[in-house]
């Protein structure tokens, strides 16, 4: 079978045996968040053996996946399907194709921003971002306020001194600047 | 033996706790760690998620200052750091993306030789002369006190690559409460996930699975969790006090992070950690 582009993709991203797969199920059964996926990981593997991955275009089920591993853990193939949806997700960002859950996604960017800006991590600035985008401001504010009269949340970044060292690293995210 | 110490992105926000309790437990056994320099973040989950090269290349930098500085082994408390650092290692080892790795070399001006010894915080505590240490320090010895010992996902999987316990029974931690004396309780939510990297993005989510946890080490008697985990300790702690929490009613379970009760049983002063916590810890501090 002539395998198409997507489904090349993948494979070269995410290295995974898939065709050892026979579809025992045991990966969507300990996976924490399956009941709220589209596409279970089991199938996710299934449409990628019979090169139906556009399917996975816009599919939430990436974006919903913890990265917990239970999955390869008890795979008797050795089969990652956290390591597909980080390839799945990576492509997605790539293609600026449309992403499955967006509060995810603007997450991840989020993040990632205040590290290309500073090398670290900023909780604030992520925040105020994050929430600037999903102009969701009531959702999870009595834990967030809590934390800050902690002390839990520094106020202001910290910039690494090689701040060009990280900013290489995005070169093929953010493509060189 | 020349220890390097990697605190992370959480360790010096949310978790100053954790940071604090480790340092405070090293310097206590009478052991030194030294802060690599100019350290990066991980990339987290968000790392990993939207590219392979920052998957690979945040934490590896990293690995590659701590071989400059001549590191042999390198403390990393954070166990979302551990993770990808030991799969960092991983990668490396398997001669995977090695354009990268050269581009790396060639602007840190090193050859990485990609042997450093990578330790989670338990490890480090298990190794045969510290926890002789510490078990001779001992003051304040915690008094058969329940305690749900919470390994969560990232150190445990995937086994090949962190290669630290059992991943479907571990057991390390629950070792190192009893030579504590503290009694661990049997439970089997201990290395399920609590969802934290989708913290911010999925929260009804995440107050499921936490809710789980937290019910299930309540279920088995528990007075506490620990963990090793700021990701974990930040949403099981966090969640049980926020207006979603579906289960307020019921007793709330502090979560301590494990060197925060080794540094108490070594009567450490640890008001200042526990004053961190949202679910107030019950030990007398
Ligand atoms: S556990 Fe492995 S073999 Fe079984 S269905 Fe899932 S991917 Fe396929
Ligand atoms: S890594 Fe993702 S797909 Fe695998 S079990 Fe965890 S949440 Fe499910």
């Amino acid at each position: 079978m002539a395998y198409n582009t997507l489904t090349m993709e993948i494979a070269e991203l995410s290295h995974q045996p898939v065709s050892r797969c026979f579809q025992c199920q045991k990966c969507s059964l300990g996976c924490p968040v399956a009941e709220e996926m589209d596409y279970l990981p089991h199938q996710v593997v299934d449409l990628i053996n019979k090169n139906l991955t556009e399917k996975l275009i816009g599919s939430n089920a990436s974006w919903i996946c913890v990265s917990c591993k239970t999955c390869v853990q008890r795979c008797p193939n050795g089969i990652d399907i956290g390591a597909i949806h980080d390839a799945l997700k990576n492509i997605h960002f790539q293609q600026k194709l449309p992403v499955g859950v967006k509060a995810v996604a603007d997450f991840y960017e989020s993040f990632l921003d205040t590290v290309y800006d500073y090398g670290r991590a900023y909780e604030l600035g992520m925040i105020v971002k994050h929430k600037l985008k999903t102009k969701n401001f009531t959702q999870d504010m009595k834990m967030g306020l809590q934390m800050f009269l902690k002390g839990k949340i520094k106020i202001a970044p910290h910039k690494i001194n090689k701040i060009w060292e990280v900013k290489n690293l995005f070169s093929s995210v953010k493509g060189s600047e | 033996m020349k220890t390097g110490y990697y605190p992370g992105c959480s360790l010096h926000s949310t978790a100053t706790e954790y940071n604090e309790s480790v340092l405070a437990v090293v310097k206590a056994i009478n052991d030194e760690v030294k802060e690599i320099e100019d350290w990066n973040c991980c990339g987290a989950t968000a790392g990993h998620s939207t590219s392979a090269e920052l998957a690979l290349g945040l934490p590896l930098r990293n690995l590659m200052l701590a071989e400059k500085e001549g590191f042999e082994e390198l403390l990393v408390p954070c166990a979302a750091c551990y993770n990808l650092f030991k799969t960092a290692q991983f990668e490396v080892a398997h001669g995977q993306k090695q354009d990268l790795v050269a581009d790396l070399e060639h602007q840190l001006g090193l050859t990485y030789q990609n042997k450093i010894n990578v330790l989670n915080f338990i490890e480090y505590v298990l190794k045969p002369e510290n926890i002789e240490k510490i078990k001779k320090l001992i003051k304040r010895p915690l008094g058969g006190i329940k305690v749900a010992a919470y390994y969560g996902c990232l150190l445990l999987r995937p086994h090949n690559v962190v290669g630290f316990d059992n991943p479907e029974r571990p057991t390390k931690m629950e070792k190192l409460l009893e030579a504590l004396g503290a009694s661990p309780v049997r439970w089997s939510a201990k290395n399920e996930c609590c969802g934290g990297s989708q913290a911010l993005s999925k929260p009804e989510l995440v107050v499921r699975l936490v809710n789980n946890i937290v019910t299930n080490a309540r279920d088995n008697e528990a007075e506490l969790i620990v963990t090793a985990c700021p990701l974990c300790q930040a949403n099981l702690d966090g969640r049980q006090i926020n207006w979603d929490f579906p289960d307020q009613n019921k007793q709330l379970l502090p979560v301590l992070y494990i060197s925060e009760l080794i540094g108490y049983a070594l009567g450490l002063p640890a008001e200042k950690w526990f004053a961190k916590h949202l679910v107030p810890p019950s030990l007398k501090a």
